[in-house]
């Protein structure tokens, strides 16, 4: 089949200040095809789509649609070109409805003397919504009552409402369950069929290769090659994304799932939230896998464990070591400033979690899969968020000190190489896999010997990951009770010592690690 | 001097945080780009001692340096007392991202309440404990309200506002002669004293400081003003360190009033009114983002308590009539607060 071009970059190229963050692009895109494009965080996917689709200025060079000069002056403007774009963040707005939602900034078009005709725009997104088979979404329920999965959905039927010549999906698929992915693939797939163009972003590799057509890879900026369907391999791709080689499996190798017998954390007989009946035993040195769909009620097991959710029925018990006494705490503050070395062996003893401070005092350790909204605080440096959690162990008579606090986060800054150009840096102007690093940092600082970490490579290149494996398979080896809760099945198999997988709220499977395991066998308990 | 300058040169890494003049910036061939950019991420700070400088020259110029004669000093001081006692303590109330209009009403009703106090019993001490507790108690329900009935703090801080001025009012109508201290020698200490005012301005400014950037409560009053869902999950006790700002706020507003009411000596329908609106220029002309956060500066409500005072002191020795002044305050307003909103308009283009 003649391929005809559709769009073309021509050394493209934009710079942020002074740093480049696409370099001189030569990209063709075809017509009927699925083009991937993959790299490290920070590698020039994103900024290509989104001077593509007219949220970022270009810098220089330019693109060429159908041949001919195309320079977006904004997303509206790209959109009237027929491109359309998902983006990674939520993009619907609270407090409408789906069908507002639908057609935000395009009221005019069912409007009547100034008037919205209400009947007709829910008719009309009822229409949009079925186009991608999402019939039980109904336009008018305000989209507050959706979960994020079907708002993203929402976001989806309303760029296939625009019947996009050029449907670009960036890193979308990362925060949907299986459903959604399927709902969205076979979108892409239909629009290939119809002679249309899809750029499809995502760090899932695998994903990619059994969806793309073509796969163009990025590093630095810069367009290292472009791969047909034929020629993928898996090991290869990795290779030319990081440009050293990675082991095929960046998992850890080992197969040896025994651990201590000291139990860290209990969970028993828990009915909260989405969970009916949850059982679970974490052990000092142990990673346990939680894995599941995302609607199954996975999430609300970390939640459950971190005493963020109401228990109907059931408890939670931590084991970690009894709290100081006053008379002890203002013996640690004395020898805190004498310089004299203050260690007081208390003994383990049983903490009841029933809320978010019982959870911090027994040292558990949480990360949400909404890291930016619940774990970190974006806008206050590294140190603020390195220390937050960790004031009570900092101070001294009450008073935390700025070198205490310095000497703390330079610990966890360098233990974990974050990157950054100081410690006073606010968190938001770091990449991913650094916010995830210090968010790692707050806990393991404060001396949390069990943490519970949902998602925890959610959005992460596959240079990070590897990090987070090691740092991950380092912890449990030095004793830490380690919970993870993903939504990647390859995730859980290869780094988890027991898998549990639940579904409607109970633990339908328990899996124990073996180099047999696949994921065509555990995905049956899954669904 | 100018071999000071070239020895910079050499260690470009010490070259941003040095001057800003013109020759410097040539020098050490920085764009002007550098410099704005600079410029920007050290706005609060530069608008900070930026103001305090510029004030302080313009007005020591057009005033022929009556601003710094001794009885203008006294003046200052005194003015200066209560307004940095009360921006100092309601800092920590917009840190944490609340915010509060009732400061001025709870002062009226403070100062009516020390009148009647120490015209009963002649205590001192009593009038500052009388003060601390109702200032306390109103800041409690103004914060307990917006909190437990999950309203605006705004909102709640309007209706403390109103109850506690209906109170000074009905007093005040009750009776045909002034509410005024029957022996206001028994005030000196806080109307004439001016050691012991400013030996108060530094000692409340140390305790605060301490509070706000070496403890627990300011470390997570500042972290639930950025991201309150963030700070729980850090083991933020939300609510509770909500109400301690309420009240820390709350006995920096009872201190300030006793020395309010003693400069006055009686008490109006009017007292305090308006004292609402110098707090928040106060901490925006100290450079105070007013959503509060990580970024909130205690030296805000120090060096802005400051201007803020010889601004008004130096428009009207420098002969601008009174109706004016607040026409003067009103502009600045305007002018600082679009200064400060601009750089949310103007984002940066930033690498998704």
């Amino acid at each position: 089949m003649e391929k005809t071009l559709f769009i073309q970059t021509v050394g493209l190229t934009k710079k942020f200040g002074d740093v480049v963050a696409v370099d001189n692009v030569d990209m063709d895109v075809f017509k009927g095809e699925i083009r991937g494009l993959i790299g490290e965080n920070g590698s020039g996917k994103s900024t290509i789509s989104s001077m593509i689709s007219g949220i970022h200025t270009i810098t220089s060079g330019k693109i060429l649609l159908d041949g001919k000069e195309f320079r977006p002056s904004g997303a509206l403007d790209a959109r009237n070109h027929k491109i359309s774009m998902i983006v990674q963040e939520m993009g619907t707005i609270d407090g409408l409805t789906v069908a507002e939602n639908i057609f935000l900034g395009e009221e005019g078009k069912f409007g009547k003397a100034g008037f919205v005709n209400r009947a007709k725009m829910n008719a009309e997104a009822a229409k949009a919504l079925a186009k991608i088979g999402l019939e039980r979404i109904r336009p008018e329920d305000s989209i507050n009552a959706y979960s994020f999965e079907d708002r993203k959905l929402v976001e989806i039927a309303r760029a296939v409402y625009y019947d996009p010549e050029l449907f670009i999906v960036d890193e979308t698929t990362t925060a949907l369950s299986q459903d959604g992915r399927d709902i969205i693939h076979s979108l892409m797939r239909q629009m290939r069929d119809t002679g249309k163009a899809v750029l499809f972003i995502s760090h899932d590799l695998p994903e990619l290769m059994e969806i793309c057509d073509a796969l163009t890879i990025l590093r630095d900026g810069k367009l290292i090659a472009t791969i047909e369907r034929k020629d993928f391999d898996e090991d290869k791709i990795k290779q030319t994304m990081v440009g050293r080689v990675i082991e095929g499996n960046y998992y850890r190798s080992d197969y040896d799932f025994s651990c201590s017998n000291e139990v860290m954390l209990e969970v028993k007989d828990v009915e909260a939230g989405l969970l009916k009946d949850l059982n679970v035993t974490v052990h000092a040195g142990e990673i346990v896998g939680i894995g599941g769909l995302s609607g199954g009620g996975m999430h609300d097991v970390g939640k459950v464990m971190f005493g963020m959710l109401k228990l109907r029925k059931g408890q939670v018990t931590a084991y970690a070591p009894a709290k100081y006494t006053l008379k002890e705490k203002m013996k640690k503050s004395v020898s805190a400033l004498t310089k004299k070395p203050f260690d007081v062996e208390k003994p383990v003893v049983p903490y009841d979690i029933r809320s978010i401070k019982d959870a911090l005092s027994a040292n558990i350790g949480y990360i949400s899969k909404d890291r930016d909204k619940e774990t970190l605080i974006l806008q206050a440096s590294i140190k603020d968020n390195l220390t937050l959690s960790a004031l009570d162990e900092l101070a001294v008579c009450g008073i935390i000190t700025p070198w205490a606090e310095k000497k703390f986060a330079k610990k966890q800054v360098e233990g974990l190489r974050i990157k950054c150009s100081s410690m006073r840096q606010p968190v938001k102007e770091l990449s991913g896999g650094n916010k995830q690093k210090v968010s790692f940092g707050k806990w393991i600082g404060k001396d949390s010997k069990i943490l519970v970490f949902d998602s925890p490579t959610r959005g992460v290149d596959v240079g990070v990951k590897t990090t987070m494996y090691q740092l991950l398979y380092r912890l449990k080896k030095e004793g830490y009770a380690i919970v993870i809760i993903s939504e990647e099945l390859p995730e859980l198999i290869g780094m988890s010592d027991r898998m549990l997988i639940v579904k409607d709220g109970e633990v339908t499977k328990e899996f124990t690690r073996s180099p047999e395991l696949k994921e065509s066998d555990v995905i049956g308990y899954m669904i | 001097m100018k071999t000071d300058k070239e020895k910079k040169v050499l260690v470009p890494a010490e070259a941003t945080v040095e001057e800003t003049s013109a020759e410097c910036v040539e020098k050490r061939k920085f764009t002007g780009a550098d410099v704005w950019q600079f410029a920007k991420s050290q706005k609060n700070s530069l608008i900070r001692y930026g103001a305090f400088v510029l004030v302080l020259i313009v007005f020591a110029i057009t005033t022929g340096g009556k601003l710094f004669s001794t009885y203008n000093m006294k003046s200052i001081i005194s003015q200066v007392t209560p307004l940095l006692i009360m921006s100092v303590g309601l800092i920590f109330v917009f840190a944490h991202g609340g915010m509060d209009i009732s400061v001025g009403a709870v002062v009226g009703l403070c100062s009516l309440l020390s009148v009647y106090v120490l015209n009963d019993t002649g205590s001192l001490f009593l009038v500052l404990l009388t003060c601390i507790a109702v200032s306390v108690a109103c800041y409690i329900i103004n914060g307990g309200s917006s909190i437990f009935f999950k309203i605006m703090s705004t909102i709640s801080s309007l209706a403390i506002m109103f109850a506690a001025r209906g109170i000074v009012t009905y007093n005040v109508s009750r009776t045909e002669d002034t509410i005024r201290f029957s022996d206001s020698s028994l005030v000196k200490l806080f109307s004439d004293n001016y050691g012991f005012m400013i030996a108060s301005c530094v000692i409340i400014v140390l305790i605060c400081k301490v509070l706000f950037d070496y403890t627990k409560l300011g470390k997570q009053a500042k972290a639930t003003g950025d991201n309150p869902l963030g700070a729980a999950q850090s083991g933020a006790n939300v609510n509770l360190i909500k109400i301690l700002c309420y009240v820390v706020a709350g006995v920096c507003v009872g201190i300030a009033s006793v020395f309010a009411i003693a400069r006055v000596g009686s008490v109006s329908e009017n007292m305090g009114s308006g004292r609402e609106m110098d707090v928040l220029i106060a901490l925006i002309l100290g450079g105070m983002t007013l959503s509060g956060g990580t970024r909130s500066k205690l030296s805000a409500a120090v060096i802005g308590s400051i201007t803020y005072v010889l601004l008004s002191n130096g428009l009207s020795i420098s002969g601008v009539p009174t109706n004016y002044i607040s026409l003067v305050k009103g502009i600045l307003f305007l002018l600082i607060v679009v200064l400060t909103l601009r750089q949310s308009r103007n984002i940066r283009e930033l690498p998704r």
